[in-house]
């Protein structure tokens, strides 16, 4: 489609508008700024050319000085031919005081057939009018006139002055004798005056033209969002209607649907409050089923953990339970020696306490013969009732029951090596030979029956641990290994000394670990056992209290050929 | 007793006039060359006089008055009478016009060059004279320069004419291409005539022949016809003149002083006698003489 002209376009184009403001603003400003220029420029031009009169006026009057202290024409001829030969000067005059002409030169360039020289006379009434009006510019309708007094310093009035006023620079007086006019062509003034103003007009049209270029380019740039806006929203009065008028609708309409789609919003978030509400009350509800289910959770830890804790003890209470056979066993034994001679002993004691009665009661006859009776009765009841040997059997029935009691006393010993349970907790130095010796103790008889038990004991140092827990990890793996070999075969303990550790290895001739079930067997509640014959802790409780001591405990077992525990504990606890 | 009161009334009685000396001391101008005669002479006097009495501190009192264009002289005049000094110093012209009415004060005047010609003859006053030996400037300049012999001069001959025969008379060896001017217009042309004819341009202290213009002429002359110029002030060799014969204005103050000394000490105003001429001495412009081709004997150059 073809676009109209600005001209057309413009009572109901925006952008046509906008470029025209732009170009009247611009032409104002280049109008403007065109006059301003100009007269800056002139200004300074005349400024310029003021100056640079004067200067030349007091130069001149300055070098004229000694002609015209001495009236001398040639030597002033001398200083203005210089000035001569400058384009713009026109004339030069030098006049003393009293108005005599010394020297009135014209500029060859500027000759004409036509001009009339002025007289002697009009320079000296000149001169009275410069003096008059104080004024060293002139200008006429075709020239500038500068003038300037030659001036120089006073006679010395008397000796004294010529030697201390010379001395002194500043305190000579001044006296004018004569003026310089330099005289200075209009015409060159007004050329470059007019040069100004065509070169200053140019440079303004030249940029104008730029700027206008520059602002419609830019005008059409910014709206071209609002025409393809405009060629959207309504393409076929485009160009025709008014671009203001067609934006003012479409705004009016867009005002409209925004209502009525804020009126949607709203809605929508009354809606969507409603949910939030609900979803917060279910999400509260789940909440505290949550609570309920971490209550109900701690519960269920918290009886684990009892659990956990009852089966220790269990565990506990069988190791106990072992224990206490053993010792019974043991004390049962040296009991029955004990018990077993007291009858004997009793009936020697009763016998050979009746002989000793018959023995008295002849001594303590005095009727001799009676005594000799006595004696051969109380010699023939002992004899009837053996009583030297009663004596043999007595000594014999002590020495057992001696035995029996040093027997009992080295099985409490043992047992309170074992437990030491009122000190648990406590680290104490122990040997751990000892230690081994002492659970050994406590091993079921009749397990160990056929079991031959080889010591092969290094001579270690004494270790700190605590006593009670260690002899139970002892306990637990002489009890396993015993119960693997099935009451026949051979267990070797070995001790030995490593670097600040002590070593105790238990290997039994059983017939070994199965491989998948030996990363277990330090697993709690892990048994190969069956119900009602362990716990499945024993190990899992040694590990702990080896590593507590911050020592090791390793199986190392191949099927066939035997299982062997490897403890190593620190020499010292750090 | 009464020679103890005698001697108590002598202590605390006010001091004499006569154990003190007070000079009052009058300038014409702050100029430099006034300032040094000025400070010579107190510095001079002060070293001169022994200290005595009560105001000794000092050796001598000394009042100064400076003169301005504005001031009257009557009553500068009668400021001076007030200080009742011992002896008035005057330096310069204007200072000697405002204190040659008193008679009765003796007065020692300084860089004056004809005191009569202000005060007519006075009794009081004793003039330190303002002119140096005739010739002496030439014949320090010859020591130099052996070879110079013609001289050329442009003077007043109503002004100067005597003492140009003065320095003829101390100079026969030398030849004299005299310019005698009747007014200071003739000054360029006369210089202009003496080209190519003298080895040496003497300036001479005379109003006509020499202006802040013609300053200028001999100048300019001595430089184009490589000529030395001999002239009478600091500021002639600073302008371009190859010599200058200058008074010595420190030797002046101590001559003064060397007056108000004797004086204080009981002579007789009328029995003092000054100097002939006042203390001189020659500076060259090295720069100038260089550029003229003067070959002057390193020993004699200042």
């Amino acid at each position: 489609m073809k676009t109209p002209s600005l001209l057309k376009r413009l009572p109901h184009s925006l952008e046509a508008r906008i470029i025209a403001s732009f170009i009247i603003i611009l032409l104002v400003m280049a109008t403007v700024l065109d006059v301003l220029f100009i007269t800056i420029q002139k200004d300074t031009y005349t400024n310029d050319m003021q100056t640079h009169g004067f200067t030349m006026a007091r130069m001149l009057a300055q070098s004229a000085r000694t002609g015209v202290f001495s009236e001398d024409s040639d030597l002033l001829q001398e200083a203005t031919n210089s000035l001569l030969d400058l384009e713009r000067v026109h004339q030069i005059v030098i006049m003393t005081s009293t108005g005599k002409v010394l020297v009135s030169n014209r500029s060859p360039h500027h000759a004409k057939p036509h001009d009339i020289e002025p007289t002697e006379t009009n320079w000296q009434e000149k001169l009275a009018d410069v003096r008059h009006s104080n004024t060293l510019f002139w200008e006429d309708e075709d020239h500038f006139t500068f003038w300037w007094p030659v001036q120089m310093s006073m006679a010395y009035q008397n000796i004294e002055d010529l030697y201390f006023n010379a001395e002194e620079e500043n305190n000579e007086s001044i006296q004018e004798i004569g003026h310089v006019a330099i005289i200075i062509d209009k015409g060159y003034y007004l050329q470059g005056v007019r040069q100004i103003l065509i070169r200053t007009g140019i440079t303004i049209a030249i940029l104008s033209i730029l700027a206008i270029v520059c602002a419609t380019l830019l005008t059409r740039h910014i709206t071209t969002p609002l025409r393809q806006l405009l060629q959207k929203i309504n393409p076929e009065e485009h160009g025709t209607a008014p671009d203001v008028d067609i934006l003012e609708d479409t705004m009016l309409s867009l005002v409209e649907n925004l209502d009525s789609s804020f009126t949607t919003i709203n809605n929508l978030r009354e809606g969507l409050e409603v949910t939030v509400a609900e979803r917060t009350q279910e999400l509260s509800q789940a909440n505290e089923e949550l609570q309920q289910q971490k209550a109900n959770l701690e519960t269920t830890l918290s009886e684990l953990q009892n659990a956990q804790a009852q089966l220790v003890q269990s565990e506990k209470m069988v190791a106990l339970g072992q224990v206490v056979a053993g010792v019974a066993h043991e004390i049962n034994n040296t009991i029955n020696f004990i018990s077993a001679s007291l009858p004997s002993l009793n009936r020697a004691v009763t016998c050979n306490e009746e002989a000793l009665n018959h023995f008295i009661g002849t001594a303590q006859s005095t009727d001799a013969t009676k005594q000799l009776t006595l004696l051969d009765e109380a010699q023939a009841f002992s004899k009837e009732h053996e009583c030297a040997q009663n004596s043999q059997d007595i000594a014999l029935l002590l020495h057992s029951i001696s035995e029996g009691t040093k027997r009992t006393i080295q099985v409490v010993s043992a047992l309170q090596a074992f437990s030491r349970s009122n000190e648990e907790g406590k680290f104490t130095s122990m040997s751990i030979a000892d230690a081994v010796d002492s659970t050994l103790l406590f091993i079921d008889k009749h397990k160990r029956k056929n079991i031959s038990i080889i010591r092969n004991y290094g001579d270690t140092p004494r270790v700190t641990c605590q006593i009670g827990s260690i002899n139970q990890v002892f306990l637990n793996i002489l009890n396993n290994a015993m119960q693997a070999m099935e009451g026949c075969g051979t267990l070797t303990i070995t001790t030995r000394a490593l670097k600040n550790r002590v070593q105790i290895l238990f290997k039994d001739s059983g017939p070994g670990i199965p491989l998948d079930i030996l990363p277990m067997i330090f697993d709690p509640f892990f048994t190969t056992k069956e119900v009602g014959q362990g716990t499945g802790l024993g190990l899992s409780i040694s590990y702990r209290i080896v590593k507590d001591h911050q020592g090791e405990i390793v199986v190392t077992s191949k099927e066939g050929e035997g299982t062997t525990f490897a403890v190593s504990l620190p020499i010292e606890q750090v | 007793m009464p020679l103890l009161l005698a001697l108590l009334i002598t202590l605390l009685s006010p001091l004499s006039p006569a154990w003190a000396f007070e000079v009052t001391v009058v300038q014409s101008s702050m100029a430099k060359p006034y300032q040094e005669v000025h400070n010579s002479f107190s510095q001079e006097l002060r070293h001169r006089l022994p200290r005595s009495g009560l105001k000794a501190i000092a050796s001598f009192q000394e009042n100064s008055i400076y003169l301005t264009k504005d001031d009257q002289p009557k009553v500068t005049r009668s400021l001076v009478l007030s200080q009742s000094p011992d002896l008035i110093v005057a330096i310069g012209q204007q200072a000697l016009a405002v204190v040659s009415p008193i008679t009765t004060i003796p007065i020692i005047t300084l860089l004056v060059a004809v005191p009569e010609r202000v005060s007519g003859p006075q009794d009081n006053i004793l003039n330190c004279p303002l002119t140096t030996r005739p010739g002496q400037a030439l014949k320090e300049i010859l020591q130099r320069l052996p070879k110079i012999k013609r001289i050329g001069v442009v003077y007043d001959p109503s002004r100067s004419g005597s003492k140009i025969k003065a320095i003829k008379k101390a100079c026969p060896d030398l030849l004299f291409i005299e310019r005698p001017i009747s007014n200071s217009r003739y000054v360029i042309k006369e210089t202009e005539s003496l080209a190519g004819k003298i080895d040496l341009l003497l300036m001479v202290p005379d109003i006509t022949a020499v202006t802040p213009l013609t300053e200028s002429t001999y100048i300019l002359f001595s430089l184009q016809q490589r000529v030395p110029l001999v002239g009478f002030t600091a500021q002639h060799l600073k302008r371009g003149a190859t010599f200058a014969y200058v008074f010595d204005f420190a030797s002046m103050g101590n001559q003064a002083a060397a007056l108000a000394s004797k004086l204080k000490k009981g002579t007789p105003l009328t029995r003092l006698k000054t100097p002939d001429y006042a203390a001189s001495r020659l500076l060259t412009n090295e720069i100038v003489a260089k550029k003229l081709g003067l070959q002057l004997p390193k020993e004699e150059r200042p």
